[in-house]
């Protein structure tokens, strides 16, 4: 225990500087790194090769036959099933949306199976088997089965790809591998359309053969990544951290709902998204209308129109593996900048497209096409190193799937929009609106790179804390029995806690003082899981709880008995009592039990069981609000304001129903105004003013902090340091 | 429920039952039907009313009737022509022209009257048109469907 908070020492911040670069070297990202050298030297020097990458490209390769198929053979679709474009488009939404959705729950299997290799594979069979299936489609239903299962089934390509390449490539080889292997999926956006015109033509193939013969090469193409290896999470980069730190069955592992909370709160991804969200208001729509423009503006034939985007995309794979190359080195010495990078991609693609859209000479609007889709291919592999980089190794598929919901969000937003400027303006006008999504997109991503260092330190700071934990543990301490370190918290921009730091022993009162609008009450929500910070961490017992619901906290023994509102004020005393309850499940008998306790311990409530909470005095309320420690036994009571407007009769009896509480083991954490209530309870203190804590240490000690307790204290206060 | 390649790939052959059970398997077309050919107009060509269209057949039709749907989707195989028509109305040639719907054996066609594109103001309008294959009463036999398409200046009939 300390007595004041005190800067830590030059000595302290530079030993953690020191092990926050180490450990940052061990994710890929240092400080100096001229050049990372060439792939296939540096690949072999980590014992992989380039199997894996060519593997996972060829499944993101025929994911897109579906797609390309449709698209050319649409109107064959069409006249044969006597289904308007309208019904197909309908299909067609159908499906997108079960590939908007589908990132998550694939992220879900991810994490509930441990096996993404064969979730990949699983899924690509699937993908391809629906791809045959389309061939045999006779009406507008079974279309649309085949495409929802195509877009359930290709979501594994966003959620499952790029975390799977992280992990089973060396971090300074990250950003060349998620360009190469974009760029051989983007080899699939030239060779289908192909493939399908070889078929179509001179194979005189109808839709339903041309689908029947994709989904063959797709099944056969799959088994081609039957030897991929899953090497787990984060092998050569948070594990390696994390091997440091043994593995505990005691602690409690986020669920997905918390982690996918857990990963919104980082700014870096919450900034990324919305960006990706506004870019992919271009993404889809971009390349849908642009074949509407090369026909009406410049009437270019089917045949021509392929040739231009098969030159685009031929433009585009130079540029995405010369650029990943240059990518890699900047990434490794400075992530915000790669973020900046992709910025100005996105701001890019919006303006030549634009540009494009009203060049006068066709060579110069098929180059200024070019380029943007050149911006285009380098954007999503930027994204995707960036984002898994900023996160934790086993929460990667979770954070590819929000990139990838984002994304297809906003596709699904712009079509919608663009939709209705094509109706007005025409697909020149489409075109330049594409203006505006590309500059906003850019703009919110290149913002996210003043975020993405801090948010590394905040992942490295994370697991250096559990590695401190471990060392404690080794040299046969134990950890406090609750920790809350370096916590902010904000409510929308407001931040009202900054870098706190608090710690309650085993069996321990505590007090926690401090003016009003300090963040008290705040910091009592964070560690019952009722706030989430925006930074640090909450452990009990060493394990870390931050990011768990409040639910799951008070499982885990925290109670928090919030000021003043412990009571549902339509509910009967023992309805309350019973609600108190509901946390231990179907065990009537036990709940019963503590009930007839409480009502034993607070004679008063026994004799109003019936009444409603609305109609109790502030101390029957309190009395019924304490009544869920009794229930609950939890081993950290957290109790907020308890005399508020008391009569001290009152509080007296509540408080020596707290110290018998606390005689039981259960530790206890006292939010107070009255500094003389609290003093007289406890012998360890914090006070907070602006959200932060500016004294911890003995209560004693905090009655000779004039500076601190103001005249609002100071009386009550003195009163009691003379009881 | 735990997950296993062997309850996916269930999942997904399930998936692909319901696919063709929905859908029915017979009478699918895999390869082209490549008997019938345009000979007029050209493809894309820019053209004016009245547009004969005008095709060959390399093997005999026999008891079929051609079906010419303009500017919209055939009806489905097994479908009558009449559904096109509203119900309860007795078809007339009058009645499906009414409808860019037409029914002929001949292996020609003229057509005097194509509406403008509703969705489509460029002056310049791509319009096409579709052959099937109608038996005698008028159902459609397969799945073969010819497709060709010409333009039109705006605010041609």
């Amino acid at each position: 225990m300390t007595a004041t908070v005190d800067a830590p020492s030059d000595a302290t911040s530079e030993s953690m500087a020191q092990r926050r670069r180490s450990a940052r070297a061990t994710l890929g990202l240092q400080d100096e790194q001229p050049d990372a050298g060439p792939l296939r030297p540096l690949l072999k020097s980590h014992g992989v090769g380039l199997y894996p990458m060519i593997a996972l490209g060829v499944l993101g390769f025929v994911d897109l036959f579906q797609g390309n198929a449709l698209t050319v053979v649409a109107p064959d679709m069409s006249s044969t099933l006597g289904l308007s474009f309208g019904l197909i488009g309908f299909a067609r939404a159908m499906g997108y949306l079960a590939f908007a959705l589908a990132p998550l729950p694939m992220a879900a299997l991810a994490q509930r199976q441990g096996r993404r290799v064969m979730l990949c594979l699983v899924t690509a069979i699937g993908w391809s088997l629906v791809t045959l299936f389309t061939g045999f489609v006779t009406s507008l239903l079974a279309l649309v089965v085949v495409l929802v299962a195509d877009g359930l089934s290709t979501g594994s390509v966003q959620a499952l790809h790029p975390p799977l390449l992280a992990d089973i490539y060396p971090p300074q080889a990250r950003v060349r591998v998620l360009g190469s292997y974009r760029a051989i999926t983007v080899l699939g956006q030239i060779v289908a359309p192909l493939l399908v015109s070889l078929l179509t033509g001179p194979l005189h193939l109808t839709w339903r053969g041309v689908f029947l013969v994709l989904g063959l090469i797709s099944v056969a193409s799959s088994l081609s990544a039957l030897g991929v290896r899953d090497p787990g999470p984060g092998r050569f980069d948070t594990e390696r951290l994390h091997a440091a730190v043994p593995a505990s069955d005691a602690a409690p592992q986020l669920g997905f709902f918390e982690i996918i909370r857990r990963l919104l709160l980082i700014p870096t991804i919450q900034r990324i998204c919305t960006g990706v969200l506004a870019f992919g208001v271009i993404a889809i729509p971009f390349t849908t209308f642009m074949s509407t423009f090369f026909v009406e503006r410049w009437h270019l034939g089917s045949a021509a129109r392929g040739l231009v985007v098969s030159l685009a995309y031929g433009v585009a794979i130079v540029g995405l593996l010369i650029y990943s190359k240059l990518a890699e080195n900047t990434f490794i010495t400075n992530p915000a900048k790669v973020v900046a990078q992709i910025g100005y991609a996105i701001m890019a693609i919006g303006i030549f497209i634009a540009l494009a859209a009203i060049m006068p000479s066709l060579i110069a609007m098929v180059a200024l096409f070019s380029l943007a889709i050149t911006a285009f291919v380098l954007t999503l592999p930027g994204v995707n190193a960036v984002v898994l980089s900023v996160v934790d190794a086993r929460y990667r598929p979770h954070a590819s799937a929000l990139v990838g919901i984002a994304l297809a969000i906003g596709s699904i937003l712009g079509v919608l929009l663009l939709s209705g400027v094509y109706s007005a303006y025409g697909s020149t006008g489409t075109m330049v609106s594409l203006l505006l999504p590309g500059l906003a997109g850019g703009l919110i991503v290149r913002s996210a790179r003043r975020l993405v260092d801090a948010d590394i330190d905040a992942m490295v700071d994370t697991i250096l804390e559990e590695q401190d934990l471990a060392a404690l543990h080794e040299s046969g301490r134990r950890p406090a029995q609750l920790t809350a370190r370096g916590l902010n918290f904000s409510y929308g921009k407001l931040q009202v806690l900054f870098d706190v730091d608090f710690t309650v022993d085993e069996g321990e009162m505590v007090a926690l003082l401090g003016t009003n609008g300090a963040g008290k009450s705040t910091l009592l929500k964070v560690i019952s899981g009722i706030g989430l910070p925006s930074a640090g961490t909450v452990r009990l017992d060493g394990n870390d709880i931050t990011y768990l619901d409040a639910e799951r906290r008070v499982r885990l023994g925290i109670t928090q008995i919030p000021g003043g509102r412990a009571v549902f004020r339509r509910m009967t005393v023992v309805e309350n009592l019973r609600g108190y309850g509901y946390t231990l499940g179907a065990d009537k008998k036990r709940v019963d039990e503590a009930i007839d306790r409480c009502l034993s311990v607070f004679p008063r409530l026994d004799e109003r069981k019936g009444s409603l909470g609305a109609t109790l005095s502030g101390g029957e309320q309190q009395m019924l609000g304490l009544c869920k420690a009794l229930i609950l036994e939890p081993k950290i009571l957290l109790i907020d304001e308890l005399s508020l407007g008391l009569a001290p009769v009152v509080v007296g009896q509540l408080l020596d129903l707290v110290r018998e509480i606390n005689a039981t083991g259960t530790s206890v954490v006292l939010v107070e105004q009255s500094v003389n209530i609290a003093l007289s309870l406890v012998d360890h203190a914090y006070f907070m003013e602006k959200g932060q804590i500016r004294f911890d240490g003995a209560a004693a000690d905090l009655l000779g902090r004039d500076d601190l307790l103001r005249a609002v204290f100071l009386d009550g206060a003195t009163k009691a340091g003379a009881r | 429920m735990q997950l296993t390649t062997g309850r996916l790939l269930g999942a997904t052959v399930l998936t692909a039952a319901l696919v063709i059970g929905v859908s029915g398997c017979s009478g699918l077309e895999f390869q082209q039907d490549r008997r019938l050919s345009f000979t007029s107009p050209a493809s894309d060509q820019l053209t004016k009313l009245p547009v004969t269209l005008a095709w060959t057949m390399k093997a005999p039709v026999g008891a079929y009737r051609f079906g010419v749907f303009v500017d919209q989707q055939p009806i489905k195989v097994g479908r009558n022509v009449d559904s096109v028509l509203p119900s309860g109305t007795r078809p007339t040639r009058a009645l499906f022209a009414a409808a860019d719907v037409y029914v002929t054996s001949a292996s020609s066609l003229t057509l005097r009257n194509i509406p403008d594109l509703d969705n489509d103001r460029s002056s310049r309008q791509r319009h096409w048109a579709t052959v099937v294959l109608l038996d005698r009463s008028g159902n459609r036999v397969n799945e073969s469907a010819w497709t060709r398409s010409f333009d039109l200046p705006r605010n041609s009939s």
